[in-house]
């Protein structure tokens, strides 16, 4: 079983003159059997630095990465595929059943580990607390 | 009666050009016409005027699909079909698709003409509900569409234009959309003898997220497609469930669907000549709210939606403009009508302070009025001497009557979100429409109908009854208190499912996956 996460790439813009940064917004996100609910992805996103919790949405892809590994360690799940909007046009312009549809990230996304160093630190942190 | 919905796509093949079955016998539209003549059936069809999700390319033929559509997202749309096909939705930006449509219009009335068909033709709008927004499949933000935004920008504007924010260039792409939209339309309207209008049908299970639902080992529950069936209800939409599987629409959905759209109501609403008499027999919905707001979201904001919800749950619809002639006047005589003035122009003002003159109750937000309708207001209450009462009550309220009519004016904007509740409760003491109050949650799904009583129930003013369904995996209890000027009549059509009257009360038990309807008598009105 594996994360999926579609994302979206935002440019920045000016609205009544509040400047917003390019973000990574995270469009849909889900496992082999189901779909993550946003209320589920806004809190777990809470617990990124400079995250735009209400959004979803990072500003840099690091970020996101760290988002995906803290979804990973939520679902106990040690691998997640990321895949950018952009792929997926191109990506599902190749699959014509529903049975292709997951083995599209496989082979268009990047594949991620569960970063086990934060899973550890995160142990410890609760044996010593 | 007999939609038919045209895959004009299927018509043309790179061999033989456009055909109607002189080369092809499954593309001849005649013999399908003879078909429902021999057996007597009435028919209309239904030319898309956008993609059509559940068709192969979107419905367009394959030389025009060249660039897939894309959605606000930033996704290419495609949709599985009831087979498990992915189907990809491509651009109607592209000027190739327009010119091939205007074609096939042009071929296929011709056609009809031969035969001297006369059935009716619809356009058909092809739309989804995301978080409760209406999107039409029409909508495109792919590079094809970019390109010619980018053309239209300086055929009309020149080099004039500064977009000065995003906002600005987001007002300009949905203008640029609704003009090639109208070409469309107006291609199919001008070639057709018999055209009928554009009827807007949304599609179940028609958003990107419960495709990927459906694409999902666990699939889509019931739950939440019955949830999507009902946003379309309230928003009065007629609703396509052609891309969802037998397996999808088995059971409860497939029951919930088949009750809430007979063949009277889908009659009635292509205009089929179908006589229908408000007899014993005839139950339409019961529908006791209704709101006017083009945007569809600040009744949301002012907390109405909620207290709807909770209050006349099922009982009350969204409409997209108000249809201002006499029979829809008639027939909606008695419904509370509620109106936006945002957007609201001074015709339709006119139109609504004229139902209030015919007797009608009317609430209007006049937050967003206009100083030119302000003034109308004014002149109206001096023409008609009205006597206006100014009450202060979480906000500024003005009421008048006239005859049966009544009027309330409210400034919505300066409603706290605290005083929602209390607002709108007092706002309905005061109004009195007498209703059932159904306490339970938001999984257990249904709708009312009503019918006038017959000549054995004189003692009751309409008979109105409840359809349940329970889609979830757990036993419901609920309840429906009986309120003064209602009585239980009977438990009908019970499926995992029973009812009992105690008193003021009718206890339901509903099993998962069970339905049940049940009667009421509706015997004092209290207005």
């Amino acid at each position: 079983m594996k994360l999926h996460l579609i994302y979206h790439f935002q440019s920045s813009y000016t609205l009544d003159e509040h400047f917003r940064p390019a973000r990574y917004k995270v469009l849909y996100c889900f496992t082999d059997d189901q779909l993550i609910g946003i209320d589920e992805l806004k809190e777990l996103a809470k617990t990124v630095p400079d995250a735009d919790f209400n959004d979803v949405s990072f500003l840099s892809l690091d970020e996101l990465k760290q988002f995906t590994n803290r979804v990973m360690q939520h679902l106990e799940l040690n691998t997640a595929v990321l895949l950018s909007a952009q792929d997926y046009n191109v990506a599902i312009d190749t699959i014509l059943k529903r049975s292709q549809f997951i083995d599209l990230f496989d082979s268009y996304g990047e594949i991620i580990k569960l970063d086990i160093q934060v899973t550890k630190k995160k142990l410890l942190g609760k044996i010593f607390t | 009666m007999i939609v038919v919905p045209i895959y004009w796509g299927y018509h043309y093949d790179e061999r033989d050009g456009w055909d109607f079955g002189k080369k092809n016998s499954e593309r001849d539209l005649t013999k399908l016409i003879d078909i429902f003549n021999n057996l007597s059936r009435k028919f209309c069809f239904l030319v898309p005027l956008t993609p059509a999700p559940f068709l192969t390319n979107g419905g367009i033929p394959s030389f025009c699909a060249r660039s897939l559509s894309v959605g606000h997202q930033g996704l290419s749309l495609s949709f599985l079909d009831s087979e498990e096909n992915l189907n990809k939705v491509y651009t109607f930006f592209e000027p190739k698709v327009l010119q091939a449509f205007s074609e096939f219009c042009h071929l296929l009335s011709e056609n009809l003409k031969k035969i001297k068909c006369s059935s009716p033709v619809f356009g058909a709008v092809f739309t989804y509900f995301e978080n409760q927004k209406e999107i039409s499949y029409f909508e495109d933000r792919s590079m094809v569409f970019e390109q010619g935004f980018s053309r239209y920008l300086k055929k009309t504007y020149g080099d004039r234009l500064e977009l000065a924010v995003p906002l600005d260039e987001e007002l300009l792409k949905l203008k640029f959309s609704n003009e090639i939209q109208a070409l469309f339309a107006s291609t199919a309207s001008d070639t057709f003898p018999h055209w009928a209008g554009i009827k807007k049908i949304s599609f179940l299970a028609g958003n990107l997220q419960l495709n990927i639902q459906r694409c999902l080992k666990s699939g889509i529950s019931s739950h939440i497609l019955m949830k999507d069936l009902e946003t379309n209800f309230l928003n009065r939409r007629w609703i396509s469930s052609s891309l969802l599987g037998p397996l999808e629409k088995e059971n409860l959905l497939g029951q919930y669907l088949f009750d809430l759209f007979g063949p009277i109501e889908i009659a009635k609403e292509f205009s089929l000549n179908v006589k229908l008499e408000y007899s014993q027999q005839y139950w339409k919905y019961l529908e006791l709210i209704s709101l006017f707001d083009s945007e569809k979201n600040d009744f949301y904001h002012q907390g109405l939606i909620t207290f709807l919800k909770e209050n006349y749950r099922w009982a009350y619809r969204n409409y997209d403009q108000l249809v201002f002639e006499s029979d829809w006047i008639d027939e909606n005589q008695d419904k509370i009508k509620f109106f936006q003035t945002k957007k609201m122009d001074k015709n339709l003002f006119v139109q609504v302070l004229k139902l209030f003159l015919m007797g009608q109750k009317i609430i209007i937000d006049i937050s967003d009025l206009s100083p030119e309708l302000k003034s109308r207001l004014e002149v109206f209450v001096i023409e008609n001497d009205l006597q206006l009462q100014k009450v202060n009550f979480c906000t500024e309220l003005i009421y008048t009557s006239l005859g049966e009519g009544m009027l309330i004016l409210y400034e919505g904007k300066n409603l706290l979100l605290s005083d929602h509740q209390q607002f709108w409760k007092r706002i309905f003491t005061f109004i009195k429409l007498p209703h059932l109050y159904l306490n339970f949650g938001e999984d257990v799904f249904g709708f009312w109908k009503v019918r006038t009583s017959s000549e054995f129930e004189l003692n009751y003013l309409d008979i109105r009854r409840l359809h349940l369904y329970n889609p979830t995996s757990y036993k419901k209890h609920l309840t429906v208190d009986v309120k003064k000027g209602f009585a239980f009549m009977k438990v009908i059509d019970p499926h995992l499912a029973n009812a009992k009257s105690v008193s003021h009360k009718v206890e339901i038990e509903l099993s998962p996956q069970g339905r049940i309807g049940l009667d009421f008598g509706h015997y004092q009105d209290l207005i």
